[in-house]
Protein backbone atom coordinates (compact mmCIF):
# COMPACT_ATOMS: atom_id res chain seq x y z
CA UNK A 1 0.00 0.00 0.00
CA UNK A 2 1.24 2.93 -0.67
CA UNK A 3 1.34 4.90 2.88
CA UNK A 4 3.51 6.47 4.53
CA UNK A 5 2.45 7.04 8.21
CA UNK A 6 5.93 8.66 9.01
CA UNK A 7 5.39 11.24 6.41
CA UNK A 8 2.71 12.34 8.33
CA UNK A 9 4.39 13.24 11.20
CA UNK A 10 7.56 14.78 9.08
CA UNK A 11 5.16 16.97 7.29
CA UNK A 12 3.58 18.04 10.69
CA UNK A 13 6.50 20.10 12.04
CA UNK A 14 6.95 21.37 8.29
CA UNK A 15 2.95 23.32 8.37
CA UNK A 16 3.29 24.23 11.26
CA UNK A 17 5.94 27.02 10.76
CA UNK A 18 3.07 28.53 8.86
CA UNK A 19 0.62 28.13 11.70
CA UNK A 20 1.15 31.94 12.85
CA UNK A 21 0.07 33.22 9.32
CA UNK A 22 -3.41 31.25 9.81
CA UNK A 23 -3.73 32.24 13.34
CA UNK A 24 -3.33 35.87 12.26
CA UNK A 25 -5.66 36.00 9.77
CA UNK A 26 -8.20 34.14 11.87
CA UNK A 27 -7.56 36.20 14.81
CA UNK A 28 -6.92 39.45 12.68
CA UNK A 29 -10.20 38.79 11.15
CA UNK A 30 -12.09 37.95 14.52
CA UNK A 31 -11.07 41.14 16.61
CA UNK A 32 -12.42 43.57 13.37
CA UNK A 33 -15.27 41.71 12.89
CA UNK A 34 -16.33 41.45 16.69
CA UNK A 35 -15.98 45.43 16.47
CA UNK A 36 -17.61 45.67 13.54
CA UNK A 37 -20.00 43.58 14.36
CA UNK A 38 -20.75 46.11 17.92
CA UNK A 39 -20.96 48.67 15.39
CA UNK A 40 -23.49 46.92 13.55
CA UNK A 41 -25.75 45.74 16.44
CA UNK A 42 -25.86 49.51 18.26
CA UNK A 43 -26.87 50.97 15.23
CA UNK A 44 -29.88 48.76 14.90
CA UNK A 45 -30.89 48.16 18.34
CA UNK A 46 -30.77 52.17 18.90
CA UNK A 47 -32.63 52.52 15.04
CA UNK A 48 -30.73 55.34 14.48
CA UNK A 49 -31.45 57.01 11.15
CA UNK A 50 -30.51 55.85 7.78
CA UNK A 51 -27.23 53.97 9.35
CA UNK A 52 -29.84 51.38 11.00
CA UNK A 53 -31.39 49.96 7.27
CA UNK A 54 -28.61 50.54 5.55
CA UNK A 55 -26.99 48.14 8.40
CA UNK A 56 -29.53 45.42 8.06
CA UNK A 57 -28.77 45.83 3.80
CA UNK A 58 -24.52 44.87 4.69
CA UNK A 59 -25.73 42.29 7.49
CA UNK A 60 -28.26 40.57 4.50
CA UNK A 61 -25.66 41.61 1.70
CA UNK A 62 -22.57 40.11 3.38
CA UNK A 63 -24.69 37.22 5.05
CA UNK A 64 -25.70 36.05 1.54
CA UNK A 65 -22.87 36.58 -0.68
CA UNK A 66 -20.33 33.42 -0.40
CA UNK A 67 -16.93 34.33 0.91
CA UNK A 68 -14.87 32.86 -1.38
CA UNK A 69 -16.44 35.14 -3.80
CA UNK A 70 -16.50 38.50 -0.68
CA UNK A 71 -12.22 37.85 -1.23
CA UNK A 72 -12.31 38.00 -4.99
CA UNK A 73 -14.58 41.38 -4.66
CA UNK A 74 -12.08 42.58 -2.36
CA UNK A 75 -8.55 41.55 -3.82
CA UNK A 76 -9.38 41.18 -7.37
CA UNK A 77 -12.49 42.96 -8.15
CA UNK A 78 -12.03 46.87 -5.90
CA UNK A 79 -8.36 47.63 -7.48
CA UNK A 80 -10.09 47.33 -10.99
CA UNK A 81 -12.01 50.39 -10.65
CA UNK A 82 -9.62 51.99 -7.81
CA UNK A 83 -6.33 51.48 -8.46
CA UNK A 84 -5.11 53.41 -5.59
CA UNK A 85 -6.73 50.15 -3.68
CA UNK A 86 -3.91 47.89 -5.90
CA UNK A 87 -1.83 47.89 -2.79
CA UNK A 88 -4.11 46.12 -0.59
CA UNK A 89 -2.06 43.12 -0.33
CA UNK A 90 -3.53 39.29 -0.35
CA UNK A 91 -3.43 39.01 3.56
CA UNK A 92 -4.96 42.79 4.00
CA UNK A 93 -7.94 41.47 1.62
CA UNK A 94 -8.56 37.92 3.28
CA UNK A 95 -8.81 39.97 6.53
CA UNK A 96 -11.08 42.43 5.14
CA UNK A 97 -13.69 39.86 3.14
CA UNK A 98 -13.63 37.70 6.21
CA UNK A 99 -14.29 40.17 8.97
CA UNK A 100 -16.85 41.98 6.23
CA UNK A 101 -18.64 38.47 6.12
CA UNK A 102 -18.42 37.31 9.95
CA UNK A 103 -19.59 40.89 11.17
CA UNK A 104 -22.97 40.37 9.47
CA UNK A 105 -22.90 37.23 11.61
CA UNK A 106 -21.68 38.07 15.11
CA UNK A 107 -24.05 41.79 14.34
CA UNK A 108 -26.84 39.23 15.33
CA UNK A 109 -25.30 37.72 18.37
CA UNK A 110 -24.25 40.87 19.80
CA UNK A 111 -27.50 41.82 19.17
CA UNK A 112 -28.73 39.17 21.21
CA UNK A 113 -26.28 39.60 24.10
CA UNK A 114 -26.94 43.56 24.12
CA UNK A 115 -30.75 43.06 24.77
CA UNK A 116 -29.93 40.03 27.36
CA UNK A 117 -28.35 42.63 29.81
CA UNK A 118 -31.24 43.97 31.67
CA UNK A 119 -31.73 47.82 30.98
CA UNK A 120 -31.75 48.55 34.39
CA UNK A 121 -28.30 48.54 34.34
CA UNK A 122 -27.91 51.29 32.10
CA UNK A 123 -30.32 53.27 34.08
CA UNK A 124 -28.66 52.53 37.30
CA UNK A 125 -25.09 54.19 35.21
CA UNK A 126 -27.00 57.03 33.98
CA UNK A 127 -28.46 57.61 37.64
CA UNK A 128 -25.24 57.82 39.40
CA UNK A 129 -24.33 60.43 36.53
CA UNK A 130 -22.30 58.47 34.02
CA UNK A 131 -23.08 58.75 30.14
CA UNK A 132 -24.36 56.57 28.09
CA UNK A 133 -21.23 55.53 26.40
CA UNK A 134 -19.32 55.12 30.01
CA UNK A 135 -22.30 53.27 31.15
CA UNK A 136 -22.08 51.11 28.10
CA UNK A 137 -18.19 50.51 28.19
CA UNK A 138 -18.04 49.61 31.94
CA UNK A 139 -21.34 47.79 32.59
CA UNK A 140 -23.41 46.61 29.80
CA UNK A 141 -20.93 45.48 27.13
CA UNK A 142 -18.70 43.04 29.74
CA UNK A 143 -21.95 41.34 30.49
CA UNK A 144 -23.11 41.21 26.78
CA UNK A 145 -20.10 40.02 26.45
CA UNK A 146 -19.85 37.44 29.08
CA UNK A 147 -22.99 36.45 27.23
CA UNK A 148 -22.11 36.14 24.04
CA UNK A 149 -18.74 34.10 24.60
CA UNK A 150 -20.03 30.64 23.49
CA UNK A 151 -21.26 31.61 19.92
CA UNK A 152 -17.69 33.71 19.92
CA UNK A 153 -15.58 30.86 20.50
CA UNK A 154 -17.74 29.06 17.64
CA UNK A 155 -17.36 32.12 14.98
CA UNK A 156 -13.19 32.26 15.85
CA UNK A 157 -13.20 28.29 15.33
CA UNK A 158 -15.07 28.78 12.22
CA UNK A 159 -12.60 31.29 11.09
CA UNK A 160 -9.82 29.30 11.56
CA UNK A 161 -11.01 27.05 8.97
CA UNK A 162 -12.25 29.87 6.62
CA UNK A 163 -8.48 31.36 6.78
CA UNK A 164 -7.82 28.42 4.72
CA UNK A 165 -9.24 30.39 1.29
CA UNK A 166 -6.74 32.98 1.55
CA UNK A 167 -4.20 29.89 -0.43
CA UNK A 168 -6.57 31.50 -3.72
CA UNK A 169 -5.08 34.99 -3.23
CA UNK A 170 -1.67 33.50 -3.08
CA UNK A 171 -1.25 33.77 0.74
CA UNK A 172 0.98 31.16 2.17
CA UNK A 173 -0.86 29.66 5.44
CA UNK A 174 -0.70 26.26 6.37
CA UNK A 175 -3.15 25.24 4.22
CA UNK A 176 -1.22 26.48 1.08
CA UNK A 177 2.14 24.78 2.42
CA UNK A 178 0.31 21.35 2.74
CA UNK A 179 0.08 21.86 -0.98
CA UNK A 180 2.76 22.69 -1.96
CA UNK A 181 4.01 19.92 0.03
CA UNK A 182 1.82 17.48 -1.28
CA UNK A 183 2.46 18.23 -4.88
CA UNK A 184 6.34 18.45 -4.41
CA UNK A 185 6.07 15.11 -2.41
CA UNK A 186 3.25 13.47 -3.97
CA UNK A 187 2.49 12.11 -0.62
CA UNK A 188 -1.70 13.77 -1.01
CA UNK A 189 -3.38 11.75 1.31
CA UNK A 190 -0.32 11.79 4.32
CA UNK A 191 0.07 15.79 3.71
CA UNK A 192 -3.91 16.32 4.09
CA UNK A 193 -4.33 14.66 6.28
CA UNK A 194 -1.55 16.19 8.63
CA UNK A 195 -2.73 19.54 7.95
CA UNK A 196 -6.79 18.11 8.52
CA UNK A 197 -5.03 16.92 11.91
CA UNK A 198 -3.41 20.45 13.01
CA UNK A 199 -6.36 22.12 12.44
CA UNK A 200 -8.55 19.36 14.80
CA UNK A 201 -5.55 20.28 17.76
CA UNK A 202 -6.26 23.70 17.17
CA UNK A 203 -10.09 23.34 17.48
CA UNK A 204 -9.92 21.10 20.96
CA UNK A 205 -7.08 24.06 21.86
CA UNK A 206 -9.33 27.19 21.33
CA UNK A 207 -12.60 25.07 22.85
CA UNK A 208 -10.57 24.52 26.06
CA UNK A 209 -9.42 28.35 25.92
CA UNK A 210 -13.01 28.85 25.56
CA UNK A 211 -14.50 26.85 28.48
CA UNK A 212 -11.29 28.57 30.66
CA UNK A 213 -12.95 31.77 29.37
CA UNK A 214 -15.89 31.38 30.00
CA UNK A 215 -15.06 29.93 33.83
CA UNK A 216 -13.45 32.98 34.85
CA UNK A 217 -16.18 35.29 33.11
CA UNK A 218 -18.73 33.72 35.18
CA UNK A 219 -17.33 34.01 38.03
CA UNK A 220 -19.39 37.04 39.27
CA UNK A 221 -22.78 35.46 38.86
CA UNK A 222 -22.56 32.14 40.66
CA UNK B 1 -33.59 73.13 46.63
CA UNK B 2 -35.33 70.70 44.44
CA UNK B 3 -38.55 72.93 42.46
CA UNK B 4 -40.95 71.07 39.21
CA UNK B 5 -43.12 73.26 37.81
CA UNK B 6 -45.85 72.14 35.14
CA UNK B 7 -44.68 68.61 34.50
CA UNK B 8 -46.58 66.49 32.46
CA UNK B 9 -46.19 63.03 30.98
CA UNK B 10 -47.87 61.05 28.29
CA UNK B 11 -48.01 57.17 27.23
CA UNK B 12 -49.56 57.37 24.03
CA UNK B 13 -52.80 58.46 25.00
CA UNK B 14 -52.72 57.88 28.85
CA UNK B 15 -51.65 61.02 30.91
CA UNK B 16 -49.18 59.75 33.83
CA UNK B 17 -48.51 63.35 34.52
CA UNK B 18 -50.39 66.19 35.16
CA UNK B 19 -49.03 69.75 35.39
CA UNK B 20 -47.06 68.56 38.82
CA UNK B 21 -45.50 71.27 40.88
CA UNK B 22 -43.58 70.33 43.81
CA UNK B 23 -41.37 72.04 45.50
CA UNK B 24 -38.74 70.48 48.69
CA UNK B 25 -36.47 72.06 51.04
CA UNK B 26 -33.14 71.11 51.66
CA UNK B 27 -32.46 68.12 54.20
CA UNK B 28 -35.78 67.52 53.86
CA UNK B 29 -37.68 64.04 53.73
CA UNK B 30 -40.54 63.25 51.65
CA UNK B 31 -42.73 60.06 50.76
CA UNK B 32 -44.74 59.73 47.79
CA UNK B 33 -47.56 57.37 48.72
CA UNK B 34 -50.83 56.23 46.07
CA UNK B 35 -52.30 53.41 44.46
CA UNK B 36 -50.37 51.31 41.95
CA UNK B 37 -50.41 53.62 38.69
CA UNK B 38 -50.53 56.49 39.71
CA UNK B 39 -47.28 58.49 38.08
CA UNK B 40 -45.07 58.22 41.66
CA UNK B 41 -42.61 56.54 40.07
CA UNK B 42 -42.84 58.10 36.93
CA UNK B 43 -42.57 61.62 38.97
CA UNK B 44 -39.29 60.28 40.37
CA UNK B 45 -38.22 58.72 36.70
CA UNK B 46 -38.43 62.14 35.67
CA UNK B 47 -36.53 64.27 37.88
CA UNK B 48 -33.14 62.45 37.11
CA UNK B 49 -34.44 62.14 33.46
CA UNK B 50 -34.58 58.33 33.26
CA UNK B 51 -37.86 59.21 31.51
CA UNK B 52 -38.39 62.17 29.42
CA UNK B 53 -41.27 64.59 30.78
CA UNK B 54 -42.83 66.30 28.32
CA UNK B 55 -43.46 69.61 29.35
CA UNK B 56 -42.34 71.30 32.94
CA UNK B 57 -38.88 72.71 34.38
CA UNK B 58 -36.86 70.67 37.01
CA UNK B 59 -34.43 72.47 39.70
CA UNK B 60 -32.04 70.83 41.58
CA UNK B 61 -29.60 72.31 43.66
CA UNK B 62 -29.57 75.83 41.27
CA UNK B 63 -29.55 73.81 38.12
CA UNK B 64 -32.75 74.27 35.88
CA UNK B 65 -33.56 72.15 32.85
CA UNK B 66 -36.60 72.65 30.75
CA UNK B 67 -38.35 69.80 29.55
CA UNK B 68 -39.55 71.36 26.53
CA UNK B 69 -35.46 72.16 25.34
CA UNK B 70 -33.79 69.16 26.50
CA UNK B 71 -29.89 69.22 25.84
CA UNK B 72 -27.85 65.99 25.98
CA UNK B 73 -25.47 67.97 28.04
CA UNK B 74 -28.13 69.44 30.38
CA UNK B 75 -29.67 65.88 31.26
CA UNK B 76 -26.35 64.81 32.29
CA UNK B 77 -25.49 67.49 34.30
CA UNK B 78 -29.16 67.11 36.02
CA UNK B 79 -28.25 63.80 36.69
CA UNK B 80 -24.95 64.95 38.69
CA UNK B 81 -26.98 66.72 41.08
CA UNK B 82 -29.07 63.18 42.52
CA UNK B 83 -29.07 59.63 42.81
CA UNK B 84 -31.40 56.83 42.64
CA UNK B 85 -31.91 53.62 44.72
CA UNK B 86 -33.99 51.09 42.43
CA UNK B 87 -37.10 48.88 43.00
CA UNK B 88 -34.83 45.90 41.94
CA UNK B 89 -31.49 47.06 43.00
CA UNK B 90 -30.15 47.38 39.83
CA UNK B 91 -26.43 47.03 41.08
CA UNK B 92 -23.69 46.20 38.02
CA UNK B 93 -23.70 42.48 37.62
CA UNK B 94 -20.11 42.10 36.65
CA UNK B 95 -18.86 44.41 39.94
CA UNK B 96 -18.38 43.47 43.49
CA UNK B 97 -19.80 45.56 46.01
CA UNK B 98 -17.02 47.76 46.32
CA UNK B 99 -16.79 48.51 42.88
CA UNK B 100 -20.17 48.71 42.45
CA UNK B 101 -19.72 52.18 45.12
CA UNK B 102 -16.98 53.63 44.09
CA UNK B 103 -17.25 52.89 39.91
CA UNK B 104 -18.98 56.96 39.63
CA UNK B 105 -16.54 58.15 42.02
CA UNK B 106 -13.59 57.04 39.54
CA UNK B 107 -15.37 57.72 36.57
CA UNK B 108 -17.65 61.05 36.58
CA UNK B 109 -16.03 62.36 39.81
CA UNK B 110 -12.49 61.66 38.80
CA UNK B 111 -11.62 60.76 42.74
CA UNK B 112 -8.43 59.01 42.78
CA UNK B 113 -8.62 55.31 43.12
CA UNK B 114 -7.37 55.34 46.48
CA UNK B 115 -9.37 58.37 48.22
CA UNK B 116 -12.92 56.49 46.48
CA UNK B 117 -11.75 52.96 48.03
CA UNK B 118 -11.25 54.21 51.40
CA UNK B 119 -15.12 55.97 50.65
CA UNK B 120 -16.47 53.47 49.41
CA UNK B 121 -15.45 51.15 52.62
CA UNK B 122 -16.61 53.65 54.89
CA UNK B 123 -19.76 53.77 52.86
CA UNK B 124 -20.32 49.88 52.99
CA UNK B 125 -19.85 49.83 56.89
CA UNK B 126 -22.49 52.72 57.20
CA UNK B 127 -25.02 49.94 55.73
CA UNK B 128 -23.30 46.93 57.52
CA UNK B 129 -21.64 45.67 54.46
CA UNK B 130 -18.11 46.18 55.36
CA UNK B 131 -17.29 41.98 55.26
CA UNK B 132 -19.01 41.64 51.73
CA UNK B 133 -17.18 44.27 49.76
CA UNK B 134 -15.78 42.19 47.61
CA UNK B 135 -18.87 40.05 46.98
CA UNK B 136 -20.24 39.99 43.45
CA UNK B 137 -24.03 41.03 43.91
CA UNK B 138 -25.42 37.56 42.76
CA UNK B 139 -23.63 36.08 46.36
CA UNK B 140 -26.05 38.67 47.91
CA UNK B 141 -29.24 38.83 49.10
CA UNK B 142 -31.77 41.19 48.09
CA UNK B 143 -31.59 43.16 51.64
CA UNK B 144 -27.94 43.09 51.40
CA UNK B 145 -28.28 44.11 47.57
CA UNK B 146 -30.06 47.09 47.94
CA UNK B 147 -27.57 48.34 51.19
CA UNK B 148 -25.04 48.24 48.74
CA UNK B 149 -27.48 50.38 46.20
CA UNK B 150 -28.06 52.62 48.88
CA UNK B 151 -24.21 53.27 49.75
CA UNK B 152 -23.77 53.58 45.84
CA UNK B 153 -26.68 56.06 46.16
CA UNK B 154 -24.86 58.53 48.55
CA UNK B 155 -21.23 57.47 47.48
CA UNK B 156 -21.96 60.65 44.88
CA UNK B 157 -22.90 62.90 47.22
CA UNK B 158 -26.06 64.08 45.77
CA UNK B 159 -28.49 66.91 46.24
CA UNK B 160 -31.44 64.51 46.42
CA UNK B 161 -31.91 60.65 46.95
CA UNK B 162 -34.50 59.78 45.10
CA UNK B 163 -35.85 56.06 45.94
CA UNK B 164 -38.36 54.44 43.96
CA UNK B 165 -39.97 51.60 46.39
CA UNK B 166 -36.87 50.33 47.68
CA UNK B 167 -38.24 47.86 49.57
CA UNK B 168 -40.89 46.84 47.62
CA UNK B 169 -39.10 43.46 45.41
CA UNK B 170 -37.74 41.85 48.52
CA UNK B 171 -38.74 38.94 50.61
CA UNK B 172 -40.59 40.28 53.72
CA UNK B 173 -38.05 38.98 56.51
CA UNK B 174 -35.34 41.52 54.31
CA UNK B 175 -37.18 44.51 54.38
CA UNK B 176 -36.24 45.56 58.02
CA UNK B 177 -32.93 45.57 57.61
CA UNK B 178 -33.20 48.04 54.05
CA UNK B 179 -35.56 49.95 56.21
CA UNK B 180 -33.12 50.43 59.60
CA UNK B 181 -30.35 51.65 56.62
CA UNK B 182 -32.56 54.43 55.28
CA UNK B 183 -33.44 55.40 58.42
CA UNK B 184 -29.82 55.78 59.71
CA UNK B 185 -29.12 58.30 56.93
CA UNK B 186 -32.51 60.57 57.53
CA UNK B 187 -31.71 63.53 58.35
CA UNK B 188 -28.17 63.19 58.02
CA UNK B 189 -27.19 65.68 55.51
CA UNK B 190 -29.22 64.29 52.29
CA UNK B 191 -32.50 65.18 50.83
CA UNK B 192 -34.32 62.43 50.36
CA UNK B 193 -37.92 61.62 47.97
CA UNK B 194 -39.20 58.28 48.48
CA UNK B 195 -42.03 56.38 46.63
CA UNK B 196 -42.82 53.75 49.15
CA UNK B 197 -45.83 51.29 50.17
CA UNK B 198 -44.91 51.31 53.72
CA UNK B 199 -46.95 53.45 55.35
CA UNK B 200 -46.22 52.84 58.51
CA UNK B 201 -42.43 53.58 57.90
CA UNK B 202 -43.27 56.93 55.70
CA UNK B 203 -45.41 57.70 58.57
CA UNK B 204 -42.32 57.47 60.73
CA UNK B 205 -39.81 58.92 58.81
CA UNK B 206 -41.04 61.63 56.66
CA UNK B 207 -41.54 65.83 57.41
CA UNK B 208 -44.18 65.85 54.48
CA UNK B 209 -45.98 63.10 52.98
CA UNK B 210 -47.52 63.30 49.61
CA UNK B 211 -50.09 61.94 48.49
CA UNK B 212 -50.43 60.80 44.02
CA UNK B 213 -53.78 59.79 42.42
CA UNK B 214 -54.41 59.67 38.91
CA UNK B 215 -50.95 61.39 38.07
CA UNK B 216 -51.94 64.47 40.39
CA UNK B 217 -50.79 65.76 44.09
CA UNK B 218 -54.01 65.12 45.56
CA UNK B 219 -53.12 66.13 49.35
CA UNK B 220 -50.26 66.39 50.87
CA UNK B 221 -49.31 67.37 54.73
CA UNK B 222 -46.92 66.00 57.45
CA UNK B 223 -47.32 62.70 58.38
CA UNK B 224 -49.77 63.29 61.22
CA UNK B 225 -52.43 65.44 58.88
CA UNK B 226 -51.83 63.49 56.14
CA UNK B 227 -52.40 59.72 58.05
CA UNK B 228 -54.32 61.28 61.14
CA UNK B 229 -56.91 63.69 59.21
CA UNK B 230 -57.11 63.35 55.67
CA UNK B 231 -58.87 66.32 53.73
CA UNK B 232 -59.65 64.64 50.24
CA UNK B 233 -62.25 61.90 50.20
CA UNK B 234 -59.54 60.22 47.65
CA UNK B 235 -56.88 60.10 49.91
CA UNK B 236 -58.98 58.69 52.65
CA UNK B 237 -60.33 55.79 50.61
CA UNK B 238 -56.52 54.73 49.76
CA UNK B 239 -55.63 55.30 53.43
CA UNK B 240 -58.96 52.98 54.42
CA UNK B 241 -58.43 50.27 51.78
CA UNK B 242 -54.73 49.97 52.89
CA UNK B 243 -55.30 49.84 56.92
CA UNK B 244 -58.55 47.70 56.43
CA UNK B 245 -56.29 44.79 56.73
CA UNK B 246 -54.61 45.92 59.96
CA UNK B 247 -57.98 46.67 61.09
CA UNK B 248 -59.86 43.40 60.68
CA UNK B 249 -57.10 41.84 61.85
CA UNK B 250 -58.03 44.22 65.09
CA UNK B 251 -61.51 43.58 64.72
CA UNK B 252 -61.76 39.55 64.89
CA UNK B 253 -59.43 39.56 67.50
CA UNK B 254 -61.49 42.19 69.25
CA UNK B 255 -64.93 39.79 68.40
CA UNK B 256 -63.10 36.46 69.49
CA UNK B 257 -62.55 37.77 73.16
CA UNK B 258 -65.87 39.49 73.34
CA UNK B 259 -67.81 36.53 72.92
Amino acid sequence: MNFDIGFIFEAIPRLLEYLPMTLMLAVGSMILACVMGIILALIINNRIAVLSPLAKVYISFFRSVPTLVTLFIFYVGIPQILPEFTFIDAITATIVALSFKNAAYLAEEFRGALNAVDSGQMEACLAVGMTKWQGFRRVVLPQALRIAVPSLGNYLIMLVKESSLAFTVGVTDIFAQTKILASGSFRFLESYIAVALIYWGLTVLLTMLQGKLEKVMSKPYR
Amino acid sequence: MLKVNGLSKHYGKHEVLKQIDLEIGRREVVAIIGPSGSGKSTLLRCLNLLETPDTGTIEIDGFAVDAGKLKKSDAYALRQKSSMVFQHYNLFKNKTALQNVIEALVVTKKMPKPDAVALGAKLLEQVGLAAKADSYPSMLSGGQQQRVAIARALAVNPAVILLDEPTSALDPELVGEVLQVIRSIVHTDTTMLIVTHEMAFAREIADRVIFMADGSIVEQGNPQQLFGSPQQERTRRFLSSFLSSSSLERKEQHDGTGS
